[in-house]
């Protein structure tokens, strides 16, 4: 059975075991936090970046993590808020094309080593960049993290009925994108 | 023949399809007169006697049963002195947040039944990372995060073989410091005879100079020591005396009065 949040967090407070808390914290969250990553910024590249970032932040603030929160939560939502962080800046560095950041993501998949899906995935997840930023990580969390609306709450500071609306809105547009395409 | 000892034996009579357990008319009357002097000893005790009879114990669950299968178990000895413990484990958490997960699928369900097509397509992770990414990226990470401390640290650690820890990281602090001061310095021209003042500067350096551009005309007027200014612009205009005249000779003199001074 894996590591506990809170021995975790006694490793972390301890400075002779800090340095292992830190690769225990890596160990157990990488994977989660690097496919919520990977689903925002698409490039696998730049999810490295951005989980690095996200591990670095992370550890910078843990000293002022409050421990009647659970410690995913937390994590899950500097690891989005890096994401979208990283497309903005991004978006900005990029002036030589006219097009949304999405739009370039999007075309980017079609030669994605790192990807492979068939057309029918294909098509999807480009009708899922074709959603404005907070939709497109309420329909990732929900649709395929299946996380409930309660805990996504938590992460992304919105409320339960605010979530559906953007779930709900969300389901519809790539419904019509998959039915046009 | 009395018919109720004919019933008494099993399908002896056909015609009756009733029977009744071996030997049941036999112990009957002492069932009763047994149940008769227990109702006769209680009477005195109203109070007792008036409380429904029975047992107020339980047992846990499945008590019997359990006792049962230890049973069966007697005739394999090996297999009963195994300690009857379940070596599974579930993952952190996982019987707290089962009910949720099982309730977020049906909920999801319900949520795209409106969707047929996204719902016609099979959920998958359709990204892929690279192999073996997930063993380095701790040491990654950590490398990252460690990089700039490792020196300092092994430095402050040395120090501390011989002083005290606060000590240590104060001559640390100082290394560094004089480290710094040095390089930097080392990095400039050193200019020979230097008053400190303007005067005494190479004309490179008081235009790299980012504080003199932003001093006012009275503060550079202080600055310049106008004994060391004059003996350098006496020597510049040494120089460009001598200049001038290389320049008036080349320019007047004639190629025969050339040679014959040679």
């Amino acid at each position: 059975m894996g590591i506990s949040d809170e021995e975790i967090l006694k490793m972390y407070r301890e400075e002779s075991s800090r340095n292992m808390a830190l690769h225990h914290l890596i160990e157990k969250y990488q994977q989660k936090l690097y496919w919520q990553i990977r689903k925002i910024v698409i490039d696998h590249d730049d999810a490295d970046d951005v989980m690095q970032n996200t591990f670095i932040k992370v550890w910078k603030g843990l000293e002022n993590f409050k421990e009647e929160a659970q410690l995913f939560t937390w994590l899950y939502r500097v690891a989005t808020n890096e994401s979208l962080t990283f497309l903005r800046q991004k978006q900005k560095q990029n002036t030589t094309s006219l097009h949304p950041i999405e739009y370039q993501l999007s075309k980017s998949l079609e030669s994605d080593v790192y990807f492979n899906g068939d057309d029918i995935q294909l098509k999807l997840q480009q009708a899922i960049l074709t959603l404005p930023e907070k939709q497109r990580i309420v329909f990732n969390m929900r649709y395929y993290d299946e996380m409930p609306y309660e805990e996504m709450s938590g992460v992304l500071e919105t409320s339960v009925g605010a979530l559906k609306a953007s779930y709900h809105h969300a389901a519809k547009k790539i419904e019509e994108f998959l039915t046009a395409n | 023949m009395n018919l109720n000892e004919e019933n008494s034996k099993p399908n002896k009579n056909e015609n009756n399809p009733f029977s009744l357990p071996d030997g049941y008319f036999g112990s009957f009357s002492q069932k009763m007169m047994h149940k008769i002097e227990l109702v006769e000893e209680l009477k005195e005790f109203k109070l007792l006697s008036s409380i429904d009879k029975k047992s107020p114990f339980i047992t846990p669950d499945n008590y019997f049963a359990h006792i049962e299968i230890k049973n069966e178990l007697t005739a394999y000895s090996k297999l009963s002195s195994v300690k009857n413990e379940n070596g599974f484990v579930v993952p952190e958490l996982y019987f707290e947040t089962s009910a949720n997960s099982i309730t977020t699928k049906i909920e999801l369900a319900e949520e795209l039944k409106g969707y047929p097509v996204l719902t016609s397509i099979e959920k998958q992770n359709v990204f892929v990372a690279p192999q073996n990414y997930f063993e380095g990226l701790s040491h990654t990470v950590r490398g990252k995060m460690f990089a700039g401390q490792t020196e300092e640290t092994s430095v402050v650690r040395i120090l501390h073989l011989v002083f005290s820890k606060k000590t240590a990281y104060a001559i640390a602090a100082m290394l560094v410091i004089s480290l710094g001061l040095y390089f930097y310095n080392s990095g400039e021209e050193t200019v020979s005879g230097d008053c400190g003042t303007l005067a005494c500067m190479d004309k490179k350096e008081i235009l790299k100079s980012n504080q003199v551009s932003n001093m006012d005309e009275e503060s550079l007027m202080n600055l310049v020591d106008p004994v060391q200014l004059s003996k350098n612009l006496k020597k510049a205009s040494k120089t460009s005396d001598k200049k001038d005249e290389k320049n008036y000779v080349l320019e007047n003199a004639d190629v025969n009065d050339v040679v014959d001074e040679i």
